[in-house]
């Protein structure tokens, strides 16, 4: 009797044979893991829970220019390090994943691999297995392993902010890495080269990022017209975000988000909590997406593997038709992501873009590909078709709505409750004439609105009887006098209803504004005026609203822009621009006709109300520290609320507009004026001694 | 035993092999003849399994090979590619053929490799092709596979080491009733060996014959006669082709070599003899007895 091994010993056999086979591999990636230690440290320093306890601190303290000196040096030095790590750990991750299936580009490893006592399916899971084992794990595990032996080195404790961080972005680039390594794999499985196997790449990236999210959106604007709960927003939440593959791939280059920050900053937990939110690929639902499109693409290359004929090897597809399937993969990416910047509202100027963009790539594949002009027909065929099946799709969703989807509203007998944007209606007549308005709305700029429901500028929700909501989301596309009538319609669809009058004077009462704005066309626009102003000018139009006269002509509009004191306006000199919090900005529009007679006459007076610019309490201070020839600065942000803090005061008392004999110069910005303040050479010392003290309560 | 049923391979539409039928009974040492293109190459990877066929069976002991892993591991393919083992050692493919073939035997591996005496740890990358192709005999011969295939085994061989590859072989085949199928456009490659040979042209098994009873059976006489006579005045005889040259006339015919002989020597010639056939002759006059041309066949 022949002696033979149970079949289920091959697996593992084979699987250690291509371990073995990858010790280079396994070198490279543990390098740029360890590459990625420094900006490991730079997280644990940054993050340590008791700073101002420890000896760091003092240290700290005690010298001045700690951040330029000792963390800001070591933080640049990291950032190339782990730049360098995150760009090649990509590049390792993809070769591997191609050179795993070498069985497949080279002809002798075909012979060898080929007829070795192994199945298909031993291979393939041999393969995939040792590839990810080889370059994923070895920088995963001995980049986010160093952090916690850092800190245990330390005796640091991080945070639980951080902490959580650290698993968010532990889990964000253990799923990208996964997802680029399924990429990967799945380009091998139809691709006989290395060159081909990059395009293939090129092609899937795109295509995850701008297809899942379209593709999202348009289930969200369509299927999702059947009234299902928040579908959509459901939808898309789960896509990606149209960064979402760049974001993780950020998230590997700096390590983690903190990168962008130098480490001084990252200290705010408030500023900790945007990181978090930013790595937006950690939250499960993306997680869930993320972890379907892996298995999806896994499952895919196995089962094209299995089809793939041997004899195929050295061949830059793997399949017959591979070639045209890249090929119009690739067309119908790039067309759609032509029309996904038109916003597929402008079909015919995205046809011709995308015809174009098309060509080129088309004509880069040939040429590569050395087809010759005798296969030039075929491939021009299904350039062609797939341009038609894409520009055609367009043309569909723009002029059809898809079908009429996109103008199916519930029926009225079906809706307890219709609300646009803050404002809620329920009772019956309101309902029905809210519909109507939206179903106007819709038929007469049905082809002007961009559906996007993640920017769009009006909102309605129908809640129906069986507890599900129907939501809308729109804005006006095109420019001009068309746009601002688009605009105009849509936010006029409550209007005309009775309940909304008493609602937008109760929410304008109900705000605690504290700067406004008010912008009547025709007569003036865009001054500020007094909160106790605002709310004067509001009942003066609700009265002459309410009144039984005749309207007479319009002629303007009055917008309040408002801003609560949650608000906050700030300068980051790391990304030298001004950033505004807008979360809080609210904006209210009424029409004004000419008998509005006392509307008007408030309105044009309102120049002589205009709240002084450089009124203090409204302002944000930031305040900025030049010094030496290198330009190196730190900053620090003065909320409202830190100008009662004593040590403020005396800070910006130290400081004056005249230049002479200065040493350091500060700014103070609000949201339109900036002033620069000088502190004199005798207020230097003091000066520093406050900021520093300033710095030590922040940290603490 | 091995067996093509009705097997068919197509390349982008040429056919390598076409519904072709083989059987190869065990324990034989079969030698695969054809000229460049002819589809051996394709059989030997259909055999093993790196090939699927578009449609037939391709079967060793009644099991088909493809993607079989109980069938694989008693066979062994090496292949004219020299670069398979290019990242290795000869003690890594040692290890790699002992992992997959359970019947390894370190003992046949260290007798052969004394014979050949090739470095043990260098990589096989910097061996010349003819040390690569001993490297993977040494180690393909120590697995003890019931099936050892072999595309163009002897290429890039020196003579001597040609003698020595086929003498392990040989030898291999006596220790352990190894089947094995060597493909070869030199027919005298493998004639040393081969019992049994079959010619393969444009994607068919042409013919298949047993070397020994077809070495025997087949004769030459050489006669000279007052006139040049016909296929038609043998009619005792068993002519497969008949030639006038110089005064001389040169009879290839089958059957009883001395009782041909006689009826010769019955229609009086002024000199009659028989002569020595080569193998390479007597698979020419088959082939052409078959209606092939010759000279068809080297293209």
């Amino acid at each position: 009797m022949t002696k033979t091994n149970s079949t289920a010993d091959f697996f593992p056999k084979y699987l250690r044979y291509r371990l073995a086979n990858g010790k280079f591999l396994l070198f490279l990636s543990s390098l740029m893991g360890l590459l990625s230690f420094f900006q490991c440290s730079v997280y644990v320093l940054s993050g340590a829970a008791d700073l101002k306890n420890s000896e760091k601190y003092n240290e700290i303290i005690k010298d001045a220019n700690y951040v330029e000196a000792i963390n800001y040096e070591y933080w640049k030095v990291s950032r190339v390090f782990a730049y360098v790590a995150g760009v090649a750990i990509i590049g390792i991750v993809l070769y591997t994943a191609f050179t795993s299936f070498n069985f497949y580009l080279q002809k002798h490893e075909t012979d060898m691999l080929g007829s070795l006592p192994i199945t298909h399916r031993m291979r393939f899971w041999g393969d995939f297995i040792s590839g990810y084992v080889l370059s994923v794990l070895p920088f995963s595990v001995i980049s986010f392993g160093s952090v916690p032996i850092i800190a245990a080195a330390e005796e640091y404790i991080p945070t639980t902010l951080y902490t959580e961080l650290y698993v968010y972005v532990i889990v964000t680039v253990f799923f990208a890495l996964s997802l680029i390594y399924v990429f990967g794999v799945f380009a091998a499985s139809i691709c006989g080269r290395i060159i081909s196997s990059i395009a293939c790449v090129a092609v899937l990236i795109t295509a995850s990022i701008c297809l899942l999210p379209n593709a999202g959106r348009f289930v969200a604007d369509n299927i999702a017209g059947m009234p299902r709960d928040d579908l959509g927003e459901k939808l898309n939440n789960l896509t990606p975000s149209l960064t979402y593959i760049y974001s993780s791939v950020n998230s590997i280059v700096s390590h983690m988000p903190l990168l962008s920050e130098p480490p001084h900053n990252v200290i705010d937990d408030e500023r900790l909590g945007l990181i978090i939110d930013s790595t937006a690929a950690a939250q499960m639902p993306n997680v869930i997406v993320w972890a379907a499109e892996i298995a999806a693409l896994t499952a895919a290359a196995f089962y094209l593997t299995k089809f793939r004929k041997a004899e195929r090897t050295g061949s830059a597809f793997g399949h017959k038709y591979g070639y045209y399937a890249v090929l119009a993969g690739t067309v119908v990416v790039i067309s759609s992501t032509v029309f996904c910047v038109y916003n597929s509202y402008y079909p015919a100027n995205g046809s011709i873009v995308a015809a174009i963009v098309s060509a080129v790539v088309f004509a880069v594949f040939e040429i590569s590909m050395r087809r010759g002009w005798k296969k030039f027909g075929k491939g021009a065929a299904v350039l062609a078709g797939s341009l038609a099946v894409t520009v055609g799709f367009a043309f569909l969703v723009r002029y059809t709505g898809v079908f009429g989807l996109r103008n199916r509203l519930p029926d009225a007998d079906d809706i307890v409750m219709a609300r646009f944007e803050d404002y809620e209606f329920t009772a019956r007549e309101d309902i029905e004439l809210l519909r109507q308005n939206h179903l106007d709305f819709l038929n007469k700029y049905g082809n002007n609105i961009s559906t996007n429901s993640w920017d769009g500028t009006g909102m309605i929700v129908y809640q129906l009887k069986n507890g599900e909501l129907f939501t809308r989301r729109y804005s006006a596309l095109g420019y001009g006098e068309e746009y601002e009538r688009c605009e105009e319609t849509l936010s006029d669809i409550p209007i005309t209803l009775k309940g909304f009058e008493g609602q937008f004077i109760k929410k304008i009462e109900a705000e605690a504004f504290e700067e406004c704005k008010v912008a009547l066309k025709g007569v003036f626009g865009g001054n500020k005026i007094s909160p106790e102003k605002i709310r004067e000018f509001t009942e003066i139009l609700a009265g002459e609203r309410s009144g039984n006269v005749e309207k007479g002509k319009k002629i303007g509009r009055v917008t309040f822009y408002t801003r609560s004191d949650k608000d906050e306006v700030y300068y980051d000199l790391y990304y030298d621009d001004w950033y505004y919090d807008r979360g809080n900005v609210k904006e209210f529009s009424l029409d004004i006709y000419d008998s509005y007679t006392k509307t008007i006459e408030f309105a044009k007076s309102a120049e002589n109300i205009i709240v002084p610019e450089n009124d203090k309490e409204t302002l944000c201070y930031i305040i900025d520290k030049y010094y030496g020839y290198g330009n190196l600065y730190y900053r620090v942000k003065i909320r409202k609320k830190d100008l009662e803090n004593e040590k403020v005061k005396e800070l910006l008392s130290l400081v004056s507009e005249d230049k002479t004999g200065y040493t350091t110069s500060i700014r103070i910005d609000s949201t339109d004026v900036f002033t620069s303040l000088y502190v004199p050479e005798a207020n230097e010392k003091r000066f520093t001694s406050l900021l520093l003290e300033f710095f030590t309560e922040k940290f603490a | 035993m091995i067996k093509f049923e009705n097997v068919t391979k197509k390349f982008d539409g040429f056919a390598a092999l076409d519904d072709l039928s083989l059987e190869i009974p065990k324990g034989s040492a079969y030698g695969l003849l054809g000229s460049n293109g002819a589809g051996k190459s394709t059989m030997l990877r259909l055999l093993t399994g790196v090939y699927k066929a578009d449609s037939g069976v391709v079967s060793i002991e009644g099991t088909p090979v493809y993607d079989n892993a109980r069938v694989k591991q008693r066979l062994i393919f090496i292949s004219d590619e020299t670069a398979q083992f290019s990242n290795m050692t000869l003690n890594n493919m040692k290890k790699f053929y002992k992992t997959f073939y359970p019947r390894f035997s370190d003992e046949i591996f260290s007798r052969l490799h004394g014979m050949l005496n090739l470095p043990l740890n260098k990589k096989t990358s910097s061996f010349s092709k003819g040390m690569k192709r001993q490297a993977a005999v040494i180690c393909a011969i120590a697995a003890r596979p019931e099936y050892l295939f072999l595309d163009e085994a002897f290429d890039g061989l020196d003579p001597s080491m040609r003698i020595a590859v086929k003498k392990m072989m040989i030898e291999a085949m006596a220790d352990s009733e190894m089947t094995i199928v060597i493909s070869s456009h030199n027919l005298k490659e493998v004639e040393e060996f081969c019992d049994t040979v079959g010619m393969l042209h444009h994607g068919k098994i042409i013919f298949t014959r047993d070397l020994s009873e077809l070495k025997g059976n087949i004769h030459k006489i050489q006669a000279s006669f007052d006139k040049e006579l016909t296929k038609e005045a043998f009619p005792e005889l068993d002519v497969l082709y008949i030639e006038h040259n110089m005064g001389l006339t040169y009879i290839i015919a089958r059957g009883d070599a001395e009782k041909d002989l006689s009826a010769v020597k019955a229609k009086a010639p002024s000199f009659c003899d028989l002569l020595p056939l080569s193998l390479e002759e007597i698979f020419i006059y088959e082939m052409e007895a078959l209606g092939y041309d010759k000279n068809q066949l080297d293209s």
